[in-house]
């Protein structure tokens, strides 16, 4: 598959933690299609300074047993290896709903990603929610869609 | 475990003694790990962390809980190193 043809797609952080805990859950298997490059993918230094400061928080150290300092950097650094590292993202979307998830917003508006794949809340609202918010970001962003892993799957099963 | 010396010019161990340092982590792990992401895939970087959380009996929700606790805190802890 051609680069123009692939998915340009952003991951929400806690899609690649899910992704660490289980190879064939639906975060697993999205991780899959990073491997294989069926999509191209993209982090700022701020996604990624997120996934590190998540793998290594303690109650995720917890729950993440075989988790070592070696072992989240490798992930990260594999991670970043098969991405596509934007430096500078300019800001350009307020969501102070979730200002959290205003780094994955600008990095979808600023490579125009066709997909934002997440488990948060938050942002999975952003494509259905009837406040002005939502409206603003789909009337400004009407290419993007966001997407939970499953229904991201799927479309790109077909 | 069999060990190797290689040679690293100075430019480059001081540059990754830094970005360790920055990482919290020694020049050691810090090749280690980047030898490791460009060699392992996913799975055979993840393989033992995802044997012992299936091991562990924690739930896909278990593990969402303690995403969100470590992105509040970090969000936290973004907007004050930004105050500060």
């Amino acid at each position: 598959m051609t680069d123009a043809a692939r998915p340009r797609i952003v991951f929400d952080c806690n899609v690649l933690v899910q992704a660490a805990s289980n190879a064939n859950g639906p975060s697993g298997r999205c991780l899959e299609l990073i491997e294989h490059s069926v999509v191209e993918v993209y982090v700022s230094r701020a996604t990624l300074k997120e996934l590190r400061a998540v793998l290594a928080y303690p109650s995720v150290r917890e729950k993440l047993p075989g988790l070592d300092d070696q072992r989240i950097e490798a992930f990260v650094q594999r991670f970043a290896f098969r991405a596509t590292l934007i430096r500078d993202v300019p800001h350009v979307f307020d969501y102070p709903r979730a200002r959290q998830d205003e780094p994955y917003i600008d990095l979808a508006a600023a490579v125009e990603a066709t997909h934002l794949v997440s488990r948060d809340r938050d942002l999975l609202d952003l494509a259905t929610d009837h406040s002005l918010i939502g409206k603003e970001f789909r009337q400004r962003f009407p290419r993007i869609s966001v997407l939970d892993p499953v229904a991201f799957l799927n479309v790109n099963s077909k | 475990m069999d060990m190797t010396t290689i040679v690293l010019d100075d430019r480059r161990f001081k540059a990754a003694a830094k970005k360790a340092e920055e990482l919290g982590t020694t020049p050691e792990e810090f090749i280690n790990s980047l030898i490791d992401a460009a060699t392992l895939t996913f799975d055979e970087i993840l393989a033992p962390v995802r044997e012992a959380f299936a091991a562990s009996g924690a739930t896909e929700e278990d593990l969402d809980d303690a995403i969100a606790e470590a992105r509040e805190a970090f969000r936290k802890q973004s907007s004050g190193d930004v105050k500060s």
